[in-house]
């Protein structure tokens, strides 16, 4: 179903499109399956995440949250392909993740917009790497441009945008490889509350228009319990994923979703299950009694 | 409950590579005035001292000198003679250098290795190997390139180590995320971003090659432009001297002039 199994790094042929209209039966979606991270440490290692499992199923929206510093991103890492697994393992539509993948595509917290590129070819990025025609990477790019609401800014360089703007940028990019999962890491973690409402709420748009399966990593209850069909919350390192909470809100999700009193009933539970684990992280660093 | 950290920028205002109009005109043009304010106070300067003493040659006399040199053609085979030196000594410490300084840059284990072999010969004055040299190659243009060569080196390797290594983690994982070759890391991602910080360190290199070059050619060369001063010197001949030292300056500041214009153009697109 996803064309070569090939994980390879140096490897740039063409982006494979992937039919996200067609799942197949067994091992569909994103499995992950007792999945343990260990970091080398300069004294021993540190075992960042115990045991994770869990399926992300084909165009689902799922959030990861968890207190700070509990793993959240480095598993979004291991599903990236970027980091190995000790135990357990990550497979996508049956196959297992052993390096970065065409199918995958990631959009981090921190800008990573290329600052000496314009708006365009920071978009066309990715397929410039799989070694896409310039014509072609660009006439796609201002395609996507257009879907994330940056038409206009196609010349523009990074600095001249805001913190909002560069978070789209990079959505872009990640969108223009055509993925069939989309990995977010805090992406609107830098911004302020009202833009970050506003993107979040586009980020909706899109996703609605493209429907590709998403793995959220926030640590923003409401801002999981808005988007998400599923809530995945971590407890604290060494982690493991404590529960799921699904969200049966109703989409499209509007402004007025927030003031839904299940909204509200969804976002105490997921605080109730997450307070305990923040307690215990924040008692781990020592920063509480 | 939740806790939000914000830290958005504005977006910068529409229109910023337009043309300056009104108070912003004028605020630039005060900026040019001040920055010729230096070059005319050093002339100012210049036309003061010169009658005071003999030992200052008058600016007019040092022009026409320089004039003659050119028209009369005395000064080009040392000027040559510096200039390939300089450029070759140059090119080469720079393409030792740049690739060494990546690799640094890029690798903590390597790091480890060299980080304090070269801080320790960082402090090494270059200039005590032009001995060796003049003992391998003779007196000649072989031993002054080889001495430039060696002074751009350092500069060059420092700051282009030092950028890369700066270069930000989120734009390396970007890269290994859309899974970019080694090469397209270091040509579309490493380079560029680290391009600023290597410029000043070429730009300082190249500074370092001229002065490596002139200091070589005081104490043994068969040709070129410091050789030429320390011969008016010790025959006296102020105009000649000061019109060769002239001309340094202004080759000099060019060069530097349009490295530091490129590495602005790098920093800011």
């Amino acid at each position: 179903m996803t064309g070569p199994a090939k994980t390879l790094r140096s490897d740039t042929e063409e982006p494979t499109v992937v039919d996200t209209t067609a799942a197949t039966a067994t091992g569909s979606g994103v499995v992950l399956d007792g999945v343990q991270v260990v970091y080398p440490t300069s004294d021993g290692s540190i075992e960042a995440v115990r045991h994770a499992s869990g399926t992300v199923s084909d165009g689902r929206f799922v959030s990861l949250i968890g207190p700070s510093g509990c793993g959240k991103s480095t598993l979004l890492d291991v599903v990236g392909g970027l980091l190995a697994t000790a135990k357990g393992s990550v497979s996508i539509n049956g196959e297992t993740v052993r390096g970065p993948r065409r199918d995958t595509a990631m959009v981090f917290q921190e800008d990573s917009t290329l600052h000496w590129r314009t708006v365009l070819s920071n978009v066309a990025f990715g397929l410039e790497i799989a070694g896409v025609s310039k014509k072609e990477r660009e006439a796609r790019a201002r395609d996507v441009i257009n879907l994330v609401g940056l038409a206009g800014f196609e010349d523009r360089h990074p600095r001249e945008l805001s913190g909002g703007m560069k978070q789209r940028v990079a959505i872009a990019r990640a969108l223009l490889l055509d993925p069939r999962i989309l990995l977010m890491d805090e992406p609107f973690g830098a911004l302020d509350q009202q833009t970050r409402m506003f993107i979040g709420r586009e980020l909706l748009r899109v996703w609605d228009e493209t429907r590709k399966s998403v793995l959220f990593v926030t640590h923003d209850i409401q801002e999981a319990v808005y988007l998400s069909d599923e809530v995945w919350v971590m407890s604290a390192r060494p982690s493991t994923i404590k529960s799921v909470i699904t969200v049966d809100l109703d989409r499209p999700r509007v402004a007025g979703t927030m003031a839904d009193p299940r909204f509200h009933e969804l976002t105490t539970e997921v605080w109730e299950l997450l307070r305990v684990e923040s307690e215990k992280a924040l008692q781990y660093r020592g920063e509480l009694p | 409950m939740t806790v939000t950290t914000s830290a958005t920028e504005p977006p910068r205002a529409a229109g910023i590579h337009e043309e300056p109009q009104g108070p912003e005109r004028a605020k630039r043009r005060r900026l040019q005035a001040a920055r010729m304010a230096v070059p005319i106070g050093f002339l100012a300067l210049w036309l003061t001292v010169s009658p005071l003493t003999e030992l200052v040659s008058a600016p007019f006399a040092t022009i026409a000198e320089l004039a003659d040199g050119f028209l009369s053609g005395w000064i080009y085979e040392g000027l040559v003679a510096t200039a390939s030196a300089v450029l070759m000594g140059f090119l080469l410490g720079t393409a030792a250098a740049f690739p060494i300084g990546y690799l640094l840059g890029r690798s903590t284990g390597l790091r480890r290795i060299f980080d304090p072999l070269i801080a320790g010969t960082f402090a090494v004055p270059r200039i005590i190997l032009y001995p060796v040299l003049l003992a391998v190659f003779g007196v000649g243009l072989e031993a002054e390139t080889g001495m430039v060569a060696i002074s751009a080196f350092f500069p060059i390797l420092m700051a282009t180590t030092a950028s890369v290594k700066q270069v930000s983690e989120s734009l390396l994982k970007l890269g290994r995320s859309l899974r970019a070759s080694r090469l397209q890391t270091a040509a579309k991602i490493v380079i560029p971003d680290a391009a600023p910080g290597i410029m000043v360190g070429i730009r300082i290199g190249f500074s370092i090659s001229f002065i490596a070059a002139i200091i070589a050619e005081f104490f043994a060369a068969k040709d070129g432009l410091g050789l030429m001063i320390s011969e008016a010197y010790a025959s006296l001949e102020l105009a000649r001297m000061y019109a060769i030292v002239l001309l340094i300056l202004v080759i000099a500041s060019v060069g530097n002039l349009v490295l530091w214009w490129l590495e602005r153009r790098l920093r800011h697109g």
